[in-house]
């Protein structure tokens, strides 16, 4: 765990991905798993880690995990790997590196204990999460279509919690196009993008920026180049999560909308939209893996909470597919996304044993797809 | 005294008595339990 947290893994970072996956492909190996190193859909990627292991059962089980982080390289110099306590930190250690490590030494229990009643397992350690899986859709595609069920690896919530549904992601792009002018001798003559932009944003606040539904946030601004001239370009991006497809038209509708209406005269708006992951809405299928989970978690003395966030996830893709999927099953976790993030390392045992039993549970008696 | 009261006073006498604990870990796993805790926080510190 420390190995591989201790590695700058941003995503794009391809020699980053490349060392945590140097690190994770000789356990795998040694477990028997047939490991494929698969090229990234896009460039600027590292490759993806598809490993699979055949057992003597039913069920074709996939597992899904992701090693790249939203941390920019030399963020470990500043905030390594550590444990206080219960508590464990450092850059992506439950957004999903925990995770990723669950997954594997759910492998090597199943591997300890004989346990073979599977049909399939495959372990996808995908590069490109943080940014909506550029690198892996066709890949995911594949694999979910594959297999009867899905199980994600994204960290568990506070107090003790895994997902049965999520938001979709989209981001929306707005393009002001101005006219550069200096700033001193004729500003006159200027269109000035950026004041432009300003005016464009007022939409972003017809929308809730917090809560259970849609929000709708801005996270990016970009817009000028030197301090004397008239920006000629400006660029935000927006930040949508939507419970249901629908609510996306609705915002993007909303931006369109303003765009028609311009206060500086002579520029123009260009509104966007690119589409990261669909929803993972409530459904009988996840519910149904939920009670197993919950099923297993019993025994121990703890509940497992089941809820939804605002985080999207591949599972949302394995839903579109008609695959039961559930998510949240790494260990337990807090601040995901900041210098905050942290892990429960009490977790850390219950969640093993939860997923490794999920694996041998769903191994003899695979959920019914809607497919 | 109801049945469902009696049921109640029993089950809460079990687990004074620490026979909750017990009962409860009737159904767990004990070798994956075992094997997942030899797994557990101090292997993840490496």
């Amino acid at each position: 765990m420390k190995q591989v947290v201790n590695i700058d893994s941003g995503t794009g970072d391809v020699e980053g991905g490349r060392k945590v996956a140097a690190v994770l492909i000789p356990h795998l190996k040694a477990l028997g798993m047939t490991v494929e190193s698969v090229p990234a859909e896009i460039d600027g990627l590292p490759e993806n880690t598809v490993a699979t292991l055949t057992g003597t059962g039913k069920a074709k089980i996939l597992l899904i995990g992701h090693i790249d982080t939203v941390f920019g390289p030399g963020t470990v110099a500043g905030w390594p790997f550590s444990i206080e306590g219960d508590v464990g930190h450092g850059p992506g250690i439950t957004d999903e590196k925990g995770g990723v490590v669950e997954g594997v030494f759910a492998l090597k229990l199943l591997n300890q204990l004989g346990f073979k009643n599977f049909a399939k397992i495959t372990f996808l350690i995908e590069t490109s999460e943080e940014r909506g899986s550029p690198g892996t859709r066709k890949l995911i595609d594949k694999l979910v279509h594959e297999h009867d069920v899905e199980l994600n690896l994204e960290p568990g919530d506070s107090p003790d919690v895994i997902t049965v549904w999520r938001k979709g992601s989209s981001t929306i792009d707005i393009d002001v196009k101005g006219r550069a002018s200096h700033a001193g001798v004729a500003p006159q003559d200027g269109r000035n993008a950026a004041t432009e932009l300003v005016h464009q944003l007022a939409t972003v606040d017809q929308f809730p920026h917090s809560g259970s539904g849609t929000t709708v946030n801005l996270t990016i601004i970009n817009a000028g180049s030197r301090y004397n001239i008239i920006p000629e370009d400006a660029r935000a991006q927006i930040n949508v999560r939507i419970r249901s497809k629908a609510d996306l038209d609705a915002v993007v509708a909303g931006f369109e909308k303003s765009a028609q209406t311009t206060v500086v005269p002579d520029t123009k708006v260009t509104v966007t939209r690119e589409n990261s992951f669909p929803p993972l809405p409530n459904n009988p299928m996840t519910d149904a893996l939920a009670a197993r989970a919950q099923a297993i978690y019993a025994p121990l003395g703890l509940t497992l909470g089941l809820g939804g966030n605002g985080g999207a996830s591949e599972s949302a893709l394995a839903y579109e597919a008609g695959i039961p999927a559930l998510d949240g099953l790494g260990p337990v976790g807090g601040g995901f996304h900041s210098t905050k993030e942290f892990m429960d390392m009490k977790s850390v045992t219950p969640r093993l044993y939860l997923l490794t039993k999920l694996v041998m549970e769903l191994g003899a008696a695979p959920p019914k797809p809607a497919r | 005294m109801t049945t469902s009261t009696w049921l109640c006073g029993a089950a809460t006498a079990a687990m004074v008595l620490g026979l909750g604990g017990a009962a409860q870990a009737a159904g767990k796993d004990a070798k994956v339990w075992a094997a997942a805790e030899a797994r557990g926080p101090p292997s993840w510190s490496s």
